[in-house]
């Protein structure tokens, strides 16, 4: 009659009800009542709630427990297949000058004129032998700055020598580049459009909004001419070639409907709602832009239903934040957004490669670095070999920091599998790797927005249902 | 299948070949059997047959005093035998042809519509290769079927090298438990073929072993999900499907979250209204629900694995009982040769798009069904 | 058996075969922002925790708040010794395949 318990986190839902998950994700709630007979193997074998919790491998017979652990086995290398093919993500800086004067800018970049700060084709050539030494059959080209079209001559110099390599190589190639748009013109518009090259560019809001987030150096109306670059760029690339996210400030945090209806106004069919991260001027002008985090959440709770209930009446929205939290919590799939993983994404999944040719293990690294702190340094790829960059005992060390399943607190955190570790932002608000959760906002933000999530789940409203699951297949429902 | 009989004369052994009423073929006689109602003696085809009395000067294989000889239609593949048995083994018309290996299974599902034969017919893989050699080659695709294939390991090899050769544009569809593919290398051997166009269907009954174990009669679960695993460690196209019971319609919403979460890679379920007949007919009140009963949880299911972008079909069901939206799942599923409509559905605008019901079902079905 | 010295600050006794070392470790991590503390083993063999609170007069809600931490975290480490044999038994089925490999 007897049966064994299958490891679990939980939590304390609420008064009555007890959270369960275990290590490939899959949860329950259950009544304290049930809860107790659970633990002490007391269950009755015919009821519904023992049925779910073998169901949802939460528990099992004694005599098939060899078969289980081969099954969880199966599902636990799913779960964390995205260290498969190690790094996929190379972030290349052509330059760290920038035309753009925005208020929360992470990167300190430099003036226009400060040509010492391009990339020189002797470091883009290193960089991409780098990169192709990297294991993984799917290679994203991501360029980012400063403004990259600043140097926009590197980058096809990058674009063409990846092209050349690959013909032997055959590996899955993507380019993007991470741009204003400002520079764009129909010379550069059919070159990208001959590489298969995508763009992603930055949109805060309603005219006024973005205006105040994101002023250019030379002037105080960003928004028209993007908005005329964004027609330019469907007008080559395609209707679907450009994609926007965009960054919360005190300007907006109270508003995010209202960026919201500005992105389906111009036909995306994606918004990612992202908070401030605390490096260069964010942090600088914490008092004017900034904003708590709880204010955050609250607000993004609120846009997260204006979302859903746009989709549920007809217009196509992904939230990427809960969009990737919907695929940790509902699928047995591994999701590849280096900041949600455990271990972290830094360099085994995501890395950067600076003007100089500086290796960074993280976007945020490079800020840190450019703040004066090069504490996730890890060499250059002038001077080092991929060897010496990826497989050191500095970076291994730093994945060993970075595995939630012995980080205080997160290894016993009902919502682990649905987490990642951020040791960059620990270090930069802490001083500390490992950090410690109670002072950690991204922990408050994660715990906050997850639960959120199983809240909405809870309720299995159909049509909600309908809608997270067309984020999650990136298939619109189908009325 | 269907089958006939008549007298039989000059008939040693079994007699296989494609039945045509044509007198006039010129070449592969050999192939053929004939029905000839005349008195014309044709020189040269494998079996004569006619539904009258046999003439003594007649020296070739014969069967005469044939009933129904209706039913046996051209370019359907039949075998004869010196009982004067004749069975069709390929009917031309139908789109569900079924290659049947062996009557022997290691498992005893309390819903099995399949009539068990004691002995088992040792000739089944010569008649089959046989049968394979004249099934026509632009089939579209064949069932390979039992009691348990895989319990006959060299004879399944054997069978699907020669539809290989024999038929390289006709998609093979496996019906098994998938037990025995617990073991890889039994898997490897199969793959090892290298037949363009096998798929697998699998019977999962329930998210629940000892449910899903309870059903079947054997310890085969667990088993079972291996053998799916392995045969998709091979990159092979494996479906399931799920009959639905008193037994295992509860927890049809839980079974959709199951099989996401465990076998996200499948491409295909079925599920099924039983064919009450042999052992279903015996378990009848353990496991008969009428279908109208339990359509809420079949179309949570179904909402379920429509989401998660999982194919769905409903076999065997009628349309007056389905939600109505389900009825896109619904196919026509039953074999022409047993395919029946009641008198209800006379009266029905629908009827030509109803799966309708089973000849052999015993007159067990829906109290529900009312013309639409 | 809990002790209020004053408005700030109690004492904490535990008995060592009821909770853990680590049970008690683990709850007060949890509530550092709130707390000082000094953990020591008094003459009678159990856990003896000073607590002061940071937050001047909640000493009652604080005590209330770190016992039921306490048998939260304590149950953790219960279940956990219950199945920690399987966790490791998946794990290391899971990396099988690239156990003996040289990366």
């Amino acid at each position: 009659m007897s049966y064994q318990i299958l490891p679990f986190r939980y939590n304390r839902y609420n008064d009555d009800t007890m959270f369960l998950s275990n290590e490939v994700g899959e949860y329950c709630f259950i009544s304290k009542y049930d809860f107790e007979k659970y633990i002490n193997c007391l269950l009755d074998k015919n009821s519904n709630t023992f049925k779910n919790l073998k169901s949802k491998y939460l528990l099992v017979d004694n005599e098939d427990i060899d078969s289980v652990v081969g099954l969880l086995s199966i599902k636990y290398r799913t779960k964390k297949s995205y260290l498969n093919d190690f790094t996929s993500l190379h972030m290349v800086v052509p330059t760290q000058r920038c035309n753009s004067n925005c208020i929360y800018c992470q990167v300190s970049k430099k003036n226009i004129n400060e040509t010492k700060y391009d990339m020189n084709k002797n470091t883009a050539r290193n960089v991409v032998d780098c990169i192709f030494k990297s294991p993984s059959k799917m290679i994203k080209i991501e360029f980012q700055g400063g403004e990259p079209l600043l140097n926009f001559s590197i980058i096809k110099y990058i674009i063409e020598y990846a092209e050349w390599k690959n013909i032997i190589k055959q590996k899955d190639i993507e380019f993007i580049i991470c741009t204003n748009l400002t520079l764009i013109n129909e010379k550069m518009l059919k070159y990208l459009k001959k590489h298969n090259v995508f763009i992603s560019t930055s949109l805060d809001g309603s005219k006024e909004i973005h205006n105040k987030n994101r002023p250019l150096l030379d002037s105080n109306n960003s928004y028209d001419l993007l908005m005329q670059s964004i027609e330019l760029c469907k007008k080559y690339l395609g209707e679907y070639s450009v994609s926007a996210l965009m960054t919360t400030s005190s300007y907006n945090v109270n508003n995010l409907n209202v960026v919201v209806d500005e992105y389906k106004k111009l036909g995306f069919n994606a918004i990612f709602i992202r908070s401030l991260n605390p490096y260069g001027l964010a942090k600088q002008n914490k008092d004017q832009i900034g904003y708590n985090i709880e204010q955050f959440i609250d607000n993004y709770k609120k846009v997260l239903d204006y979302i859903v209930n746009i989709n549920r009446n007809g217009y196509y929205l992904i939230e990427g934040y809960a969009s990737i939290l919907l695929t940790r919590i509902l699928t047995p799939f591994s999701t590849g957004f280096v900041d949600l993983q455990s271990p972290s994404g830094i360099g085994i999944s995501g890395v950067i490669y600076n003007y100089n040719g500086n290796v960074y293990v993280s976007d945020e690294g490079r800020m840190l670095s450019a703040m004066g702190d090069e504490k996730f340094y890890m060499g250059n790829v002038n001077q080092n070999n991929y060897n010496e960059l990826f497989n050191s005992e500095y970076l291994k060390s730093l994945i060993k920091m970075s595995c939630l399943e012995s980080l205080p607190e997160c290894s016993y955190c009902a919502y682990q599998t649905y987490c990642g570790a951020d040791p960059v932002r620990n270090y930069s608000e802490q001083k500390d790797i490992i950090g410690r959760r109670s002072k950690s906002d991204i922990c408050y933000k994660n715990k906050s927005i997850i639960k959120y999530l199983l809240e909405l789940l809870k309720i299995n409203n159909n049509s909600i249902n309908n809608v997270f699951w067309s984020w999650i297949t990136r298939k619109p429902i189908n009325n | 299948m269907k089958t006939t009989n008549g007298n039989s004369f000059n008939i040693n052994s079994v007699i296989m070949g494609r039945i045509t009423r044509n007198k006039f073929h010129l070449i592969n006689k050999k192939k053929y059997i004939l029905i000839n109602n005349g008195k014309n003696y044709v020189k040269g085809y494998a079996c004569l047959i006619n539904n009258n009395y046999k003439s003594e000067k007649v020296r070739y294989p014969f069967i005469y005093n044939v009933q129904n000889i209706d039913i046996l239609r051209d370019n359907d593949i039949a075998l004869v035998n010196r009982n004067g048995n004749i069975i069709v083994l390929f009917e031309d018309e139908s789109d569900t042809n079924s290659i049947f290996i062996t009557s022997k299974c290691n498992c005893n599902c309390i819903m099995c519509p399949q009539e068990r034969f004691d002995e088992e017919n040792n000739e089944n893989i010569a008649i089959n290769l046989r049968l394979i050699d004249l099934i026509p080659k632009n089939t579209k695709c064949l069932a390979i079927t039992g009691g348990e294939p895989t319990l006959k390991k060299d004879g399944l090899i054997e069978i699907i090298r020669h539809c290989k050769n024999k038929l390289p544009n006709t998609s093979l569809l496996l019906l098994t438990n998938g037990i025995l593919f617990e073991s890889i290398e039994y898997v490897r051997d199969i793959v090892k073929i290298g037949h363009p166009n096998i798929d697998f269907e699998i019977p999962l009954y329930s998210d629940i072993n000892d449910d899903h174990n309870n059903i079947v009669n054997c310890n085969g679960f667990y088993k079972t999900i291996k053998g799916i695993y392995n045969l998709y460690l091979f990159k092979q196209n494996v479906s399931l499907r799920n009959v639905i019971l008193k037994l295992n319609y509860e927890r049809l919403p839980q079974y959709a979250e199951f099989i996401y979460r465990n076998l996200p890679f499948i491409q295909h379920i079925a599920f099924m209204q039983m064919e009450t007949r042999a052992l279903a007919l015996k378990n009848i009140d353990d496991i008969w629900i009428d279908p109208y009963l339990y359509q809420s949880e079949l179309e949570e299911s179904i909402n379920m694995l429509n989401q998660r972008q999982i194919k769905i079909s409903i076999y065997n069901a009628q349309l007056c009982i389905l939600n109505k939206t389900l009825w896109k799942y619904a196919r026509k599923s039953i074999s022409l040769w047993k395919n029946i409509y009641l008198k209800e559905c006379e009266q029905c605008k629908r009827r030509n798009d109803c799966a309708g019901f089973f000849e052999t079902s015993n007159e067990i079905h829906s109290k529900y069904i009312k013309p639409l | 058996m809990n002790n209020k010295i004053s408005d700030n600050r109690c004492i904490f006794r535990f008995n060592k075969d009821i909770y853990c070392k680590e049970a008690i470790l683990n709850t007060l991590y949890r509530l550092l922002e709130k707390c000082y503390f000094e953990l020591n083993i008094n003459n009678k063999n159990e856990y003896e925790l000073v607590i002061d609170i940071k937050e001047i007069g909640n000493i009652e809600v604080f005590k209330k708040e770190f016992n039921n931490e306490l048998i939260d975290q304590q149950l953790r480490i219960d279940i956990e010794n219950k199945y920690t044999h399987i966790r490791n038994l998946i794990i290391e089925k899971a990396f099988l395949p690239i156990k003996d490999k040289n990366i």
